[in-house]
């Protein structure tokens, strides 16, 4: 049979098929297939993200509408203007803060990776001291040390219901600086690179829970894990009952699914990282 | 306040204003152009040169249209002359492959970065229609307006781009087999 062109295919994707390409489709599992991937494809083209700016790209375009005299006034007029942006000032206090960020992360972190499923993790920590991360089953915390003039959790701000299967109830709640009235400009700035780096690192933890749990599947390398025992099991067994029909589909359908998969993560190895 | 107000605002040259336009749309603008650069650091040029331009040309701009429109058609122009001009610098000026056309083409974060590698390494022309259209969601006629050329000649290019584009994505041999097949 002749297949269909790819760039026939590329057509397709948002265009009325020609007769003959219509009958094709319609009985050619594999055009229909590719048109479909190529469907895909071209929705998650028009889904993108856009990706992040560059450091210090305002600071370079204040530079070329001054030299063009297209500004006549200063452009950080506003506070939450001023706290927008990644200066280089006050970097011992942005230090501060990410040490202190770091630190519970790997700690909450390793405390996730040593959960059991289904088993709570909670995460606190108050102005005076460092951060702890508790397994409430009773196990012993893990502790983590941090520099105690800069706090991420305090007395009720704590992360809840946090557990290697549902990430998404995680919240990180600031410290009581944040219903003080703040009047200082570098400190509304810290505040903001705070904010961001706490974002940074819940979605390092979701992560972090997204691999503890296998049943997931979002880590590849645990997937593959699974598969291989799977086709060990199937193998053993099938040396017993050779000619088990339905042992022989789950044997097959495992050794497909990890040979995809080993083509996915090879392709990644090699074009992408 | 409304970009329409910030721009009476920023055609005085008030920088609070200027830069609060920027904080609104600067991603989009950069998105448009890393794009169709292909490269990070032509990117950042071409970005900073299109807001250049947009804050040079806002005593022209009339509100007829949305700011945000207006200000990614500028970046896109200014992607487009950007390129124009480091090919001149290179001695070399590429007109779209019309071999054919004159004649008249979240998901996941994996493939996500899949899909950005992969248009960066589609060649000029095809990685330019596929952004305008299938990204930014210009039209063909729009985007032959904008490149110079027919609609017919721009969609050949994208038909193009994304059977490169499967190419560049599908990895499983036992496919390609079927897809050499498909070709022949």
């Amino acid at each position: 049979m002749q297949h269909l062109s790819c760039e026939a295919l590329a057509r397709l994707v948002d265009e009325p098929p020609l007769p003959h390409e219509a009958a094709h489709v319609r009985d050619c599992l594999v055009c229909r297939r590719e048109l479909e991937e190529m469907r895909e494809q071209t929705l998650a083209l028009g889904a993108l993200d856009d990706p992040e700016l560059p450091p210090g790209a305002w600071a370079g375009l204040e530079a070329a509408l001054r030299a063009e005299g297209l500004l006549s006034t200063a452009a950080s007029a506003t506070a939450s203007s001023r706290a927008w942006a990644w200066t280089g000032e006050r970097p011992l206090l942005r230090l501060a803060a990410s040490l202190a960020l770091f630190l519970l992360g790997g700690a909450a972190g390793a405390a996730l990776w040593s959960a059991r499923p289904g088993e709570q993790v909670a995460v606190t920590g108050t102005t005076q001291g460092a951060p702890v991360v508790v397994h409430p089953s009773g196990t012993a915390p893990l502790l983590a040390t941090g520099p105690a003039d800069v706090a991420v959790t305090a007395g009720g701000g704590e992360m809840q219901g946090m557990t290697a299967a549902s990430p998404s109830g995680a919240r990180l709640a600031s410290n009581g600086a944040a219903a003080r009235p703040v009047k200082d400009p570098s400190v509304l700035r810290a505040e903001r690179e705070l904010a961001e780096a706490e974002g940074a690192y819940l979605a390092a933890l979701q992560r972090y829970a997204a691999i503890a749990d296998p049943a997931s599947g979002a880590d590849p390398v645990t997937r593959m894990a699974a598969l291989e025992r799977m086709i060990a099991t199937t193998r053993e067994a099938l040396e017993r009952t050779p000619g088990d029909p339905v042992i022989n589909g789950y044997h097959l359908a495992a050794v497909r699914e990890r040979d995809a998969l080993s083509r996915q993560l090879a392709a990644a190895d090699k074009d992408w990282f | 306040m409304e970009d329409n107000e910030l721009v009476k605002l920023a055609r005085t040259g008030d920088g609070g204003a200027i830069r609060t336009l920027y904080q609104r749309h600067a991603r989009r603008v950069f998105a448009v152009v890393r794009r169709m650069a292909g490269d990070d650091a032509l990117a950042e040029d071409w970005a900073q040169e299109a807001w250049v331009r947009v804050i040079r040309a806002l005593p022209t701009f009339r509100g007829e249209s949305q700011f945000s429109t207006w200000l990614h058609r500028i970046a896109v122009n200014s992607a487009l002359h950007g390129r124009r001009s480091r090919e001149r610098k290179a001695g070399r000026e590429t007109v779209m492959d019309d071999t054919h056309a004159a004649r008249p083409t979240g998901g996941d974060a994996l493939l996500k970065l899949k899909l950005e590698r992969a248009m960066e390494r589609l060649p000029d022309g095809m990685r330019r229609v596929l952004v305008l259209h299938d990204v930014e969601g210009y039209t063909h006629e729009e985007i032959g307006e904008m490149l110079g050329v027919n609609p017919g000649t721009c969609k050949s290019q994208l038909f193009k781009a994304r059977a490169k584009m499967r190419n560049l994505l599908s990895p499983a041999p036992e496919f390609a087999e079927e897809v050499q097949t498909c070709n022949t």
